[in-house]
């Protein structure tokens, strides 16, 4: 089941404490974005195998600017609020 | 009349107490990646999506006349683009007036414009100024407390991660 509003804005704020160490060359709206992004392809992969890939599902800006990790840690964290465990940010 | 300074350092600033609307930057010692010995300094780290605050309080110097103007250089923690916003706000009590200090409240809190992170390299410092319009009357020889905020849950507050500050002064024309 897709997350909530709150629980994808839990996503964000996390990833915006977590993800340091990289340069960001994308703003808030772009990462809360991909939040979104994510979680539709978890919600799409968890019925059958989804039509496009993950990377291909997240929005061209953060898909041109991110890095590998960073996209890793973004559906890490989906994952982790999917699989009901919080975050320090709470909802 | 010429420009006079007071030097606010991150050590001094008081963090609130956590609880709601009263949310505190982590204080942070940093290290240089240079070679020993490195370069330490402290570094008050604000949220991107919400407001946290820091507080200094002092006495206004004897030669202040006019023109207070909060002065910030920070860094992002990431965000090589986008745009912060920083709000600063002022309580001055003068000696010998009826005010209790402990229930003092702020004046009305001045904003700084929409200032782009620097570009390219996260570490870079950028400098923020916020014109203080609503400074309370301060006065040469008050008691002064002056918060610095970084506005995060503003749409106009687009970096992404954390907001490094690393400087802070209130500059003020001298009498």
């Amino acid at each position: 089941m897709a997350l909530s509003t709150g629980e994808r804005d839990q996503v964000w704020r996390a990833f915006m404490r977590i993800g340091t160490g990289e340069a960001t060359n994308f703003v808030k709206q772009t990462v809360r974005d991909a939040v979104d992004n994510a979680d539709d392809w978890a919600d799409s992969a968890a019925a059958s195998v989804p039509a496009t890939s993950y990377n291909a599902a997240l929005n061209a800006t953060f898909r041109s600017n991110a890095t590998a990790a960073q996209k890793s840690l973004l559906l890490a964290l989906v994952c982790i609020v999917r699989a009901g465990r919080p975050l320090p940010e709470g909802s | 009349m010429a420009t006079g300074t007071v030097i606010l350092p991150i050590g001094a600033g008081v963090p609130p107490d956590g609880t709601a609307t009263n949310l505190a930057p982590a204080i942070q010692r940093v290290k240089s990646s240079a070679s020993a010995p490195a370069p330490y300094f402290l570094q008050a780290a604000f949220d991107a999506a919400q407001e946290e605050h820091l507080i200094w309080s002092f006495r206004m110097p004897a030669d202040y006349a006019s023109a207070p103007v909060v002065k910030i250089l920070f860094k992002m923690a990431s965000a090589t683009t986008g745009n912060v916003i920083m709000n600063s706000r002022m309580a001055a009590i003068t000696p010998g007036d009826t005010t209790d200090a402990d229930a003092k409240a702020w004046a009305t809190v001045n904003a700084s414009a929409a200032t782009a992170v620097p570009a390219t390299t996260a570490g870079k410092v950028g400098e923020v100024s916020i014109t203080m319009t609503n400074a309370d009357s301060v006065a040469a020889g008050d008691f002064v407390m002056l918060s610095v905020s970084r506005d995060g849950a503003s749409g106009s507050d687009t970096a992404t991660g954390d907001l490094e500050l690393v400087s802070v002064a209130l500059t003020y024309t001298t009498t």
